[in-house]
């Protein structure tokens, strides 16, 4: 970097976006399962298949569409609602039929179970498609045609597309270019005189800072400082998969008796906290005794400051408190047993 | 007095800000100039390279987070690595072997750099704060004490890279800064434009080679002293016999 350092700065910014935008993480996060694969009906009437859906991230998906693509007049019918919500590690059955038209010949029908859905990691989005073969078998029956054998309503709407992955790239990308043609105008007309480029660089800092501070870029990086996730700077690991309470511990909580409420405080970008959130909500679905609620440190930063789960000045999560109790449980690793501690003390 | 003395003030004063949060004030929304963790617990200034990661997770662009990097490269460029940040200190204390550097693998600051952007938006996750040993030291190890980290293998993992960036720095001076450290790299990119900068008097000059002997960084000062490498910390102006190296402060080179 001897000369031209701007234009090879600029190259390597631009080196560094194209790269991060070619490697977008656009992982699928549910898992599809069809049952059966090779249902069964006779021409005009319905085969039913169920659909299972499972999150098995730590992310939320959102409107999950399903559609249907076969041979001509068979379709799904009725057109299945999109499930606008699935949590993490939660899980929901789908009942699809698809009709058969009368004039079906017996034999093997294949098509397609399309999926589509999307899920965000703060306000950047990804939708992913995903698809199930199914094989219809039309069998010769005298089984009488169900309904009146109108054809179903239009196919699934597809959900529309949100924010997606390059869309600051492409923003970027065109800044970088103009930064690049601004300086190398500079250069080329102040020749050794690096006054107009300090000015030049000077004038756009100041530009960016107010722009930055105008979108509450300066909150946020006083809110991404104030906040202690776990697992992000590497005190713990986060866990994508679902939490599970032994039989034992299942049952400790089941013999609770005395109520217990219980206090999450978490932060939407932390990893760490759905398992933590996971964990409590299976706790409290043993017993109706205890009781919980999720607390956004981002938003309540006070709460987290009463029930003792700042430390240093900054707020802790995952973080449970037993409501009463000054104990504090940070992080997630090995929270079964602790959280079960929790539960039973003074028992 | 000496540059050398200035500099420990200076020094001094970036660790000082560093655990200004034991007085109780809260995170600000200052960014720190230099490589020093927002985790550590008296921390009150966000580390520059967590934040970009974590805009990159958001798919944010960072405005402010740039114009406060802009800010602090025109006013120091590299300077703040040998004049403010505690971790560059810390290099200064265990400094004994002032190799020449390895021109080629001085680049790989900016690999660095690359990788822990393009790790944050493939993982959507601060990878690089999972291996950064100045986090092992400021945070890893205080939360460790504090109760709230247990030894597990995230820990066993800061340990290890923190003790593999103590080896180096005995084994190389500025080892981190010179190699690896991303916040370097980005504050190199305005090395050439900053207000402080070194000035070398070729007349002066003659060629008695105190100021490589002198520089911790292994570069060649009266050559390279607007070099990506140069971190503008004035041993060689401290180290030449005849004044031919000088530090300023203006526009004007």
């Amino acid at each position: 970097m001897n000369r031209g350092w701007v234009s090879r700065a600029v190259f390597a910014v631009t080196l560094v976006l194209a790269g991060a935008s070619s490697v977008a993480a656009q992982e699928a996060i549910l898992s599809f399962t069809v049952e059966p694969r090779a249902p069964e009906s006779a021409p005009g009437g319905q085969a039913w298949i169920t659909v299972r859906i499972e999150n098995e991230s730590v992310r939320q998906a959102d409107d999950i569409a399903i559609s249907w693509s076969g041979p001509t007049g068979f379709v799904l019918d009725p057109v299945p609602q999109e499930v606008p919500v699935l949590k993490p590690f939660e899980s929901v059955a789908v009942t699809l039929s698809i009709r058969v038209p009368e004039s079906a010949e017996p034999g093997a029908v294949e098509g397609t179970l399309e999926f589509l859905y999307t899920y965000c990691i703060g306000e950047l989005c990804f939708q992913i498609p995903e698809s199930r073969g199914v094989v219809l078998g039309v069998v010769a029956t005298t089984a009488k045609p169900v309904g009146d054998g109108a054809d179903a309503g239009p196919p699934a709407a597809q959900p529309p597309m949100r924010r997606t992955a390059g869309g600051w790239i492409a923003y970027a990308l065109v800044a970088c270019a103009a930064v690049a043609v601004g300086t190398a105008a500079l250069r080329a007309r102040s020749g050794k005189n690096r006054r107009p480029l300090f000015a030049a660089l000077a004038l756009s800092a100041v530009a960016a800072l107010a722009y930055g501070a105008g979108l509450g870029q300066h909150e946020q990086a006083q809110g991404i400082g104030a906040v202690l996730c776990t697992s992000c700077v590497g005190i713990e690991e986060a866990r994508s998969r679902e939490p599970q309470l032994s039989t034992a511990q299942a049952s400790e909580i089941k013999r609770l008796r005395s109520s217990v409420e219980l206090l999450v405080f978490y932060a939407p970008w932390c990893h760490a906290c759905p398992y933590a959130e996971a964990l409590v909500a299976q706790a409290a679905s043993l017993n109706d005794a205890v009781t919980y609620r999720f607390v956004n440190v981002d938003e309540d930063p006070a709460l987290a400051e009463t029930y003792g789960v700042v430390r240093s000045g900054r707020a802790v999560v995952p973080a449970i408190v037993r409501e009463g109790k000054d104990e504090v449980l940070f992080g997630i690793e090995n929270l079964e047993n602790r959280l079960v501690r929790l539960l039973t003390e003074g028992e | 007095m000496k540059l050398g003395r200035w500099r420990r003030v200076t020094q001094g004063t970036g660790i000082l800000l560093g655990v200004l949060g034991v007085t109780g004030i809260g995170m600000t929304h200052i960014l720190f100039p230099g490589l020093h963790c927002y985790a550590c617990p008296w921390a009150v200034t966000v580390c520059p390279v967590g934040l970009l990661q974590n805009l990159v997770i958001y798919g944010t662009f960072p405005f402010f987070g740039l114009g406060a990097i802009i800010v602090y490269g025109l006013l120091a460029g590299r300077g703040f690595c040998g004049w403010f940040c505690p971790f560059g200190t810390l290099h200064d204390l265990l400094s004994f072997r002032k190799v020449r550097v390895q021109r080629t693998a001085s680049y790989g600051k900016y690999l660095v750099l690359l990788a822990t952007i393009v790790a944050a938006w493939a993982l959507a996750d601060t990878a690089f704060c999972k291996l950064c040993p100045a986090a092992s030291l400021e945070a890893s190890l205080p939360y460790w004490l504090l109760g709230v980290a247990r030894v597990n293998r995230p820990f066993l993992i800061h340990m290890g890279a923190l003790a593999a960036a103590l080896v180096g720095m005995v084994l190389i001076a500025r080892f981190w800064c010179r190699y690896l450290c991303p916040m370097g790299a980005i504050l190199s990119l305005f090395n050439r434009v900053s207000l402080l900068h070194l000035r070398y008097d070729r007349s002066a000059c003659t060629d008695c080679g105190a100021c490589e002997k002198a520089c911790p960084m292994g570069i060649e000062p009266q050559r390279e002293h607007d070099d990506h490498n140069c971190i503008k910390c004035g041993a060689c102006v401290d180290a030449c016999p005849l004044d031919s190296l000088s530090m300023h402060c203006s526009v004007r080179r």
